[in-house]
């Protein structure tokens, strides 16, 4: 039982990595816009900008919640 | 050893979905629990322990006088070196049981005999039972730290240890999975109190409440990942989990790409097959945003693709895409930067990778592709059980994409014990 299976995918690194969303889905969102600049479909490009916006929104919620959680566990562990 | 506090999960309140926790977490009530009332009991499942096992079960002897601990020996072949292990670690304090299966029952096989021990033969009933790997490292208080979270709050299931990564000095691999396990407490602590917590309890330590656990009638054996299993039962059961940044452990990690690439094969397809056959989808909700946008990305991307050569689109759309995705990029880059005071095993080195961010990036890439392959072979194992026994040009290519798949490492059976890693 060598390796112990902490995490596998999760909310915004779903490649398993803890630099998921920033290192692989904002290249990708770039090389979209860079595509959507020389051409594109107008529908296509409404799509994208609503998946961005939302991935967007999940990248924030998620450093919202690790920040007040983090406030709570220290200060719970400094009552202690 | 009985236990006192045992709650049923029939007592649990539901959890609502709330919008709000997706930016708010919910609070847990506190309750104060006396730590002398609180009987615990250790499972170490192991196959051809090492020394960091010894010393594990010498610690947990040293450290938790009062907690049963119980090594399970999931058939190590008789007369080799291991076996002398597994008398030190017997004689060295009466708290320890060694069990034995009669066959490899693999990790999860090995963890329901130790609970068919507890609860059927010694009726032990414990408040807390614990699962250790058998090459994790602890620290004087981590097991006292994690059962006193499992017991400050009744509607918890499980509390999983802060993980750290104990060779992560050893090459650039295992120094960027040092980084990486900093990025899953992070996430683990962000999960906390939204919807019913963090999507794993890791095999590595978690704390289990005994009730919840008997409750959900232990692991699912034969499963790839059976800790995001059972967690996942244990979510759609009606318990919380959430993880204790104060209760530390270390494991050690694969040091070569190619066993590093079977374990990511198998955490990646593993974690694919508890989505699919999730009853409960909520139980994992993340998960299923995660795969969602993942996949809506990589089709629109391949949509506009195809699709160039229009000229229907505004100017500021493709800007607005291109200023939020750098904006995302950069508010995440400072998070990992910000998230660097928190790794106490920092060196220049780490730094170092962490500034450059080239190395993560090849590393998170290296997972983008491990999933990509996951989604397909679990795309043609789907296909080939219908076209099984017939040997149809479909059924025969289908097989062969299959087994091209599984010479990469992919596979529906395979486990993380030490000698398949």
């Amino acid at each position: 039982m060598g390796c112990a299976a902490p995490h596998i995918i999760c909310m915004l690194n779903f490649n398993g990595g803890a630099v998921g969303l920033g290192t692989s889905i904002s290249p990708l969102g770039t090389y979209a816009g860079y595509l959507l600049l020389s051409s594109g479909n107008f529908w296509l490009a409404v799509c994208f900008l609503a998946l961005t916006s939302a991935c967007f929104i999940l990248v924030v919620a998620m450093m919202c919640r690790y920040f007040v959680n983090a406030y709570r566990q220290t200060r719970k562990i400094r009552a202690a | 050893m009985t236990g006192n506090l045992l709650v049923s999960h029939k007592k649990l309140k539901a959890v609502p979905f709330d919008a709000r926790h997706f930016f708010f977490p919910r609070r847990a009530e506190p309750l104060s629990v006396p730590a002398e009332r609180i009987s615990v009991c250790v499972i170490i499942p192991t196959y051809m322990p090492s020394a960091l096992t010894l010393r594990l079960v010498r610690d947990l002897t040293h450290w938790n006088p009062r907690s049963r601990i119980i090594v399970v020996d999931d058939c190590t072949p008789e007369h080799s070196e291991s076996m002398r292990l597994f008398d030190e670690m017997a004689s060295a304090s009466k708290q320890v049981s060694i069990l034995r299966t009669s066959e490899n029952t693999l990790k999860a096989g090995a963890l329901n005999f130790a609970l068919r021990y507890i609860f059927e033969e010694e009726k032990l009933w414990p408040d807390a039972i614990l699962t250790i790997d058998d090459d994790v490292i602890i620290e004087a208080l981590t097991i006292r730290k994690l059962v006193a979270a499992l017991m400050s709050d009744d509607s918890l299931g499980a509390v999983c240890s802060r993980s750290g990564v104990y060779n992560k000095n050893t090459n650039i691999l295992t120094r960027l999975q040092g980084l990486e396990y900093l990025g899953f407490n992070a996430v683990r602590l962000a999960d906390e109190g939204f919807y019913r917590g963090p999507l794993v309890m890791h095999g590595m330590l978690t704390a289990f409440r005994g009730a919840a656990l008997h409750d959900v009638g232990g692991f699912t054996e034969g499963h790839l990942i059976e800790d995001y299993e059972v967690t996942t039962r244990l979510k759609a059961s009606g318990w919380n989990v959430q993880s204790s940044l104060n209760a530390r452990a270390w494991t050690v990690v694969p040091e070569t790409l190619r066993h590093f690439w079977r374990q990511r094969t198998r955490w990646s397809y593993g974690g694919i097959t508890v989505v699919t056959s999730a009853t409960n989808k909520l139980s994992v909700f993340q998960d299923v945003l995660g795969h969602t946008i993942f996949l809506l990305t990589l089709a629109l991307v391949c949509a506009l693709v195809l699709l160039r050569g229009g000229s229907g689109v505004p100017p500021y759309i493709a800007q607005i895409v291109i200023g939020l995705s750098v904006v995302q990029f950069v508010l995440w880059y400072v998070f990992q930067l910000w998230l660097m005071r928190m790794y106490e095993e920092r060196d220049a080195y780490d730094w170092l990778i962490r500034l450059a961010l080239i190395p993560e990036f090849l590393f998170s890439y290296i997972m983008t592709f491990a999933l990509i392959g996951s989604y397909l072979f679990h795309l043609f194992s789907k296909m080939a059980h219908p076209h099984s026994g017939r040997a149809t040009f479909g059924g025969r290519c289908i097989q062969r994409f299959s087994e091209a798949f599984r010479t990469i490492g992919y596979t529906e059976k395979q486990w993380g014990v030490r000698r398949h890693i």
